[in-house]
């Protein structure tokens, strides 16, 4: 029969089957690439691509553009709420910013961001530091710093808030990060109040490294990857906070708090301080990017010197000046960040205590260190419309500057506004004098400064310039946008980047002359001959491009079905929601909105040109992002093992901004919006494939293609269902998307996968090997020793970890189940254990396949599963104590012989008695029900106390009181006992017990 | 080769005339007859003559299978199917059969009379068939097998379409039955639940009915369900149904209708003669009932223990072990009797000591505990009348009926 099938298959390479004639379905091409479709595209992107596709959407058409873009609630138009939330967009978008700089969008990321910090980031920003910049603010970076450091309670809270967020979310927390933007107001609030005291109930302070876990995965990475890791174990410690912790962190500092505990921090300080001189030559770069960093919240207090120097770096710099101002303040920014970090982390490892609720000081602080971002964002987005020349009417320069200036103004206004009286709490001395200290001399002097322009821009400036964004922007195909955005991307500097823009600003002349501009397919246009980097160069960074598109959906997706009604964007609920992403960004600058009165009517106009901006530039930010990841990985496989992992991360925050402009983006343009999700779609289609390609050797963009095709497993699963694609499900290779965890953290909360898992939270095997000694040794409770096993077990899972391991993970769990008596929860590790010792694992199986049978027997009641229970079982199984044991209590309970079966009680091997245990009480009522039926005239009690396990050694010291024990149960149970003087004992009547 | 192509297209083109007359006459036999693939002598054919078409006249087949106009699309996947089984391609067999026969049970639905439903049971029969097989080809490709599962979930649709009233509703008995053998070999028995549920509470159709097959099949079914839930006396009810009424013909179905009907007449207390054994090939419990006869516990617990395997998988062997109390009845009766010859007087009063002696007689290690225990046991199950005096260490026996029947107890 065999033969006949050979022949048929060698027939049938001959010749079409004959089916296809009758049925197109089972070999629909349709159906059979749907896979593929997915595969590129798992499924939580649909919905972010709405937010994703800026491409098309961050410019908006140019007639609808005023009214759409901020169509408010009558009501909400003139209040400061709305103003606050406006700037809220802008912050989001800068948040996202900073954290795709940081690496990712969630806190484990944190530590890369550090370490990074300590290397290539800081050498980034003294590069794009402008010398007059870094001089200028060197009192308020002190001051800054300061005030970032001031530890508070309240930032122990939002560590809480973390923990919540990892708690609730799972590996999806970094999704609270990215996703912020889009959350509704109350998510935060949410999560803050109400989670977080759940959370600090269970985990005390000093608990809180579990808590900030999500963090963890990140510190794990750095130092992981880095050959110093001793060195950074504090630091790295320390920056488990998640970025929006930082940020949180900065908006509730205290000072009062901040002098008590100055001096505590400044010993952590040192200790990071040390850590990074660890590194040589980063150290100096460190602290000048600290100064610049703190030089841009510090700047509103010296406002009009600091307007005023702004211009001037961003005009000065030559090639594209927004680029550079933009790398420059965003360098700030990120620095700034990495400060407030560092001193929240501080914060919490002192535990601090007393929470002072944070004042509207604190919030400007937030606030202002978020401005300089916004700059950027607009500036970026400015630099965008700048790639295309041809079409540019309007000089470069001056728009960008136009654009600069408004915003900046803005901002300033704003900071003005909410300039409080304890701005000057900054300069603290204590504080300065401990950032002198720190900063060891010569990096000190060389201060930091952010300049921005002096004059007041008027609003209609800043209108025009957004209108001729608009019009650029408009009188491109979107892929033509794209493909300018991958071919700058490949830049590796900016005079490369220079000669990118000429080199595409002839071709876009030559395409719109001879009339192919929006016919030729930008989307498969092959790139041009860079001078420097390689074709695979380019080829990586597409593929990192799409991972990380992949990526990083499905967090901000997650955010919008747990916390927000369907993702539509309605644009009655955009005040809303742009008020969400401001408050879930930052809650002081929420409460600045309430307490900030004396912001106006315009100027809400301004800020939501800037809002419009900062969307737009969502898109370049992209771009940047994406080719900054690029260098960084190639740095990283050269030199620095830390900044390997980052790259990819650091591109989901790009992405993250992208996502927090789109989200702004209105309604009107749904339309568009959809058509350039499906642009892209069919773009990512294409160049998704390479990432499928991607090695595992770089972790960074196989970290996220990992769980892209994760996802579209699962996507594919899903499918399967109409049983259409079934054979497709089964062809999955699921090895290829088994990711590998790399987070480095002992503890990790439990929370229930909802999405592909993210390999910066999945601990690897030897952690989990850690992990797993750490819980058997921990005097925690059941509750926490149980939790951190469910941890284990799901990075087990998620990694596809099926070995003697995962066993012993198992077996410990289900040990410790049974101990506690936690049933539910052994069932779960049997089930596990009986398809893993099925698979040929060793372990104590003959152990586990007794509980098994007890299980059954005493829980279940069906004689089914008992019956395949015992067929099961091995003839050598059979011989084992355990086993036989639990087969002997089985006869005992299926003839009913009690005498049997609490002998069998008392004997019980290893973990026996506890599954017993249920049913020992069940078998005595039976008993004492038999015997009162039976005996008669009575019983001795004594009889009946050593028949039923009562008393455990006959004549012992404590017979007495278990007499009285069972005594005393007898009685419970209805028996009739009285004191049988003859023999001088305590008798049971045999008569029908009392309560039946 | 091109006669022989052009032979072997007449015949998918008679075979696709056959089942057009079938449905046209509706001739629920004839097009049962056409579509059967495990067992029926056209599979080959169709088989053979679509391998030897190569595809190349697809306009022609697809032409003539408008002839079969609301079934074309049905007769394509199933000639597929046919083709697909001879090959021995079981996945790929049963993904087409179960097209077809969604294609088909759609339009069964349409047909107002039940003419057809010799041929829906054919297709249900070859959906359970074709899906076992296919499970299997999976399972041996390291698959995890789902072919049969899905058939269940099909065959539900198919028990939907004909539960309800009217004509179609004597069919319905049938697909419980394959619905019935698809659970029990998935180990899936929950799922029967609904089913019966379906079947017993309907008044509006009596079950004596369904074709005496069906209600042999079901009886059968449910009865092996009421021995997993130990309520003997509705399993011996409904496994005697099914061996009153099953053809004595076939020997096999009797012998299954045997393998649960003796264990639980044994504990309801009726003992098969040994010709029953003999004649059905039953011997594994011819020790048991040896034991049970002579109160021999060590005899029963060997005979278990041997056959332990084959009453584990049929799933008897909980049943069985629960004889050891009839056996240790048994027993004490025999002891009882002893008594009487001896001392008739004092016969009633049984004393541990002998128990405890009969019982090392026969290997049996208790103490007087664990005896106590059993004593204990047998009279409040009504095995003995009577009482135990723990002083004296006696079992006071009544003086009238002391073993009283078992078969009377329930």
């Amino acid at each position: 029969m065999a033969g006949v099938g050979d022949e048929y298959d060698s027939r049938r390479n001959f010749y079409p089957d004959p089916g296809n004639a009758w049925d197109g379905q089972p070999y629909d091409p349709v159906s059979q690439q749907q896979p593929n479709w997915y595969s590129y595209y798992p499924p939580q992107q649909l919905d972010d691509r709405g937010q994703a596709g800026q491409e098309g959407i961050a410019v908006p058409p140019l007639p609808a553009m005023p009214p759409p873009q901020a169509p408010l609630p009558p009501g909400l138009t003139t209040t400061p709420t709305w103003s606050v939330s406006d700037q809220g967009v802008a912050n989001g978008g800068n948040n996202t910013t900073y954290t795709g700089h940081s690496s990712y969008s969630h806190l484990p990321q944190q530590g890369q961001e550090y370490t990074g910090y300590g290397t290539s980031e800081i050498q980034q920003a003294v590069n794009y530091a402008h010398p007059q910049t870094a001089n200028g603010s060197q009192p308020y970076a002190q001051g800054y710093a300061g005030y970032n450091y001031m530890p508070d309670q309240n930032a122990y809270n939002h560590q809480g808030y973390n923990n919540n967020c990892f708690q609730k979310h799972g590996t999806e927390s970094y999704t609270q990060n990215v996703g912020a933007p889009y959350a509704p107001p109350n998510q935060y609030q949410l999560t803050d109040a109400t989670l977080y005291a759940s959370t600090s109930n269970y985990y005390d302070l000093n608990g809180y490294q579990s808590a900030g876990s999500r963090g963890e995965g990140g510190q794990g990475q750095a130092s992981w990857s880095d050959p110093k890791q001793g060195q950074y174990s504090y630091t790295s410690y320390a920056v488990q906070n998640v970025d929006t912790n930082a940020a949180y962190g900065t908006a509730k500092l205290n000072p009062e708090d901040n002098v008590q505990f100055a001096p505590d921090y400044s010993q952590q300080w040192a200790d990071y301080y040390a850590s990074l001189n660890a590194v040589p030559q980063t150290d100096t770069e460190s602290t000048v990017a600290l100064q610049a960093a703190s030089s841009a919240p510090a700047a509103p207090t010296p406002a009009p010197s600091y307007a005023s120097v702004v211009a001037a770096p961003a005009a000065q710099q030559p090639p594209p000046p927004g680029t550079a101002a933009h790398h420059y303040s965003w360098q700030a920014a990120a620095a700034s960040y990495a400060v407030s970090q560092s001193s929240q982390d501080s914060t919490i490892a002192e535990a601090s205590g007393a929470g002072t609720p944070w004042n509207a000081n604190a919030n400007l602080t937030s606030q202002t260190h978020w401005n300089p971002s916004s700059n950027q964002t607009s500036q970026s987005d400015h630099f965008n419309q700048s790639q295309f020349p041809p079409l540019d009417k309007h000089p470069r320069t001056p728009v960008n500057q136009h654009h600069q200036q408004s915003q900046v103004t803005h901002n300033l206004q704003q900071q003005q506004q909410s300039k409080s009286p304890k701005l000057h709490i900054v300069t603290n001395p204590r504080i300065t004098a401990t950032i002198g200290s720190l900063g060891s001399g010569k990096e000190t002097h060389k201060p930091a400064y952010i300049s921005v322009p002096a004059k007041k821009s008027s609003s209609s400036v800043s209108t025009d310039a957004v209108a001729d964004a608009t019009l650029q922007a408009e009188s491109f195909p979107s892929s033509l946008r794209t493909y300018v955005e991958r071919a700058l991307s490949r830049c590796k500097d900016e005079s490369q980047k220079a000669t990118c823009q000429e080199i595409m600003k002839d071709m876009i002349t030559r395409a719109s002359k001879d009339g192919t501009l929006f016919t030729r397919d930008w989307d498969t246009e092959p790139l041009f001959q860079l001078p420097a980097p390689s074709s695979s160069s380019v080829k990586k960074e597409t593929v990192q491009h799409n991972n990380s598109t992949k990526s990083e959906w499905s967090p901000a997706r997650r955010l919008k079905t747990r916390w927000e009604p369907p993702a539509t964007v309605n644009s009655d609920d955009k005040p809303g929601r742009v008020h969400g992403f401001h408050n879930s960004f930052r809650e002081g600058g929420h409460d600045l909105s309430k307490e900030d009165s004396t912001q106006s009517h315009s100027k809400w106009e301004k800020r939501e040109d800037l809002w419009i901006k900062s969307t737009i530039a969502g898109n370049e930010h992209l771009k940047n992002m994406s080719k900054r990841g690029l260098k960084r990985l190639r740095k990283g496989i050269l030199s620095q093992g830390g900044e390997n992992g980052s790259s990819d991360s650091e591109e989901e925050h790009a992405h993250g901004v992208h996502l927090g402009s789109l989200s702004t983006a209105d309604t009107p343009e749904e339309k568009e919006r959809r058509q350039n999700r499906f642009k892209r779609f069919d773009r990512g289609k294409d160049s998704g494939r390479g990432g499928k390609g991607s090695g595992r050797g770089e972790r960074g963009p196989a970290a996220g293609s990992a769980s892209a095709r994760r996802a579209t497993a699962l996507q594919l699963a899903l499918n399967s269902g109409d049983g259409q694609n079934g054979r497709a499900v089964e062809d999955i290779d699921w090895d290829s998307l088994t990711i590998r965890g790399t987070c480095q953290e002992v503890e990790k909360r439990y929370l229930r996968l909802t999405s592909a898992p993210d390999p910066n939270t999945v601990r690897p095997e030897d952690v989990l090997k850690r992990a797993l000694e750490m819980v058997k040794s921990t005097t925690k409770s059941y509750l926490f020793r149980c939790e951190q096993f469910k941890s284990i077990r799901q990075d087990l899972t998620v990694q596809r970890i099926r070995n003697e391991f995962t066993v012993q993970v198992y077996e410990t769990h289900a040990r410790m189940a049974l101990e506690a008596g936690d049933l539910p929860e052994y069932n779960q590790c049997q089930t596990q254990l009986k398809s893993l010792y099925g698979d040929g694992i060793k372990g104590c199986s003959n152990e586990f396949a007794a509980y098994s049978l007890l299980y059954i027997l005493f829980n279940r009641g069906n004689s089914r599963d008992l019956l395949s229970a015992m067929a099961k079982l091995t003839e050598e199984g059979r011989k084992d104590e355990v086993v036989k044991h639990a087969l002997e209590v089985r006869h005992a309970v299926a003839i009913g012989n009690y005498t049997t079966f609490f002998r069998l009680y008392r004997t019980a091997p290893v973990l026996s008695p506890c599954l017993m245990d249920s049913h020992a009480e069940k078998m005595r009522f039976e008993a004492v029900k038999f015997m009162t039926r039976s005996y008669r005239p009575t019983i001795p009690v004594a009889s009946v106390a050593r028949v039923l396990g009562f008393i455990i050694e006959p004549n012992s010291e404590g017979e007495n009181e278990e007499l009285e024990e069972c005594e005393e149960w007898l009685r419970a149970h209805g028996a009739y006992l009285q004191f049988d003087s003859t023999i001088s004992e305590l008798v049971m009547e045999a008569k029908k017990l009392l309560i039946l | 080769m091109a006669y022989g192509g052009y032979d072997w297209n007449r015949r998918l083109g008679d075979y696709i005339s056959s089942v057009a007359d079938a449905l046209n006459s509706q001739n629920g036999g004839q097009l049962s007859t056409l579509i059967s693939v495990s067992r029926g002598s056209y599979c080959n054919v169709v088989a053979a003559g679509l391998d030897q078409n190569k595809g190349q006249d697809v306009n022609r087949l697809s032409r003539q299978l408008e002839k079969v106009a609301p079934l074309g699309e049905m007769l394509g996947q199933h000639m597929r199917c046919m083709q697909y089984f001879v090959n021995r391609r079981f996945v790929d067999s049963y993904n087409a059969l179960e097209k077809s026969a969604n294609a088909f049970l759609q339009e069964f639905r349409n047909w107002e009379s039940a003419w057809a439903m010799k041929a829906l049971h054919t297709v249900a029969y070859e959906l359970r068939t074709i899906a076992e097989m296919a499970d299997k080809e999976m399972a041996s490709n390291g698959k995890i097998p789902d072919k049969l599962k899905g058939a269940g979930s099909f065959l539900m649709k198919v028990f939907g379409a004909l539960a309800g009233k009217g004509p179609k509703r004597v069919g319905a008995l049938y697909v419980t039955c394959q619905l019935f053998k698809i659970y029990f070999k998935l180990g899936t028995v929950h799922l029967c639940r609904s089913v019966i549920r379906s079947i017993e509470t309907a008044r509006v159709f009596d079950f004596e009915e369904f074709p005496i097959r069906d209600r042999v099949t079901y009886m059968y079914y449910t009865g092996r369900l009421e021995v997993f839930n130990d309520q003997f006396v509705l399993a011996d009810q409904k496994l005697m149904y099914a061996l009153v009424h099953c053809d004595p013909l076939k020997k096999n179905n009797i012998r299954m209708v045997l393998k649960y009907l003796i264990p639980v007449k044994l504990s309801l207390g009726v003992m098969p003669s040994k010709l029953l054994l003999e004649r059905y090939g039953l011997l594994e419990y011819k020790e048991v009932i040896q034991a049970l006869r002579t109160g021999d516990i060590r005899l029963l617990r060997q005979a278990l223990q041997t056959n332990e395997d084959q009453f584990l998988r049929s799933g008897v062997y909980l049943v069985l072990e629960k004889l050891e109390l009839q056996c240790y009845r048994r027993l004490m009766r025999k002891i009882h009797i002893i008594q009487k010859q001896k001392d008739p007087g004092r016969a009633h009063q049984v004393k541990m000591d002998c128990v405890l002696k009969a019982l090392k007689w026969l290997n049996i290690e208790m103490d007087i505990d664990e005896v106590e225990c059993i004593m204990a046991i047998l009279i409040y199950r009504n095995y003995i009348k009577g009482y135990f005096s723990h002083k004296s260490k006696v079992v006071v026996l009544s003086k009238q009926d002391p073993f009283p029947a078992l078969t009377a107890m329930t």
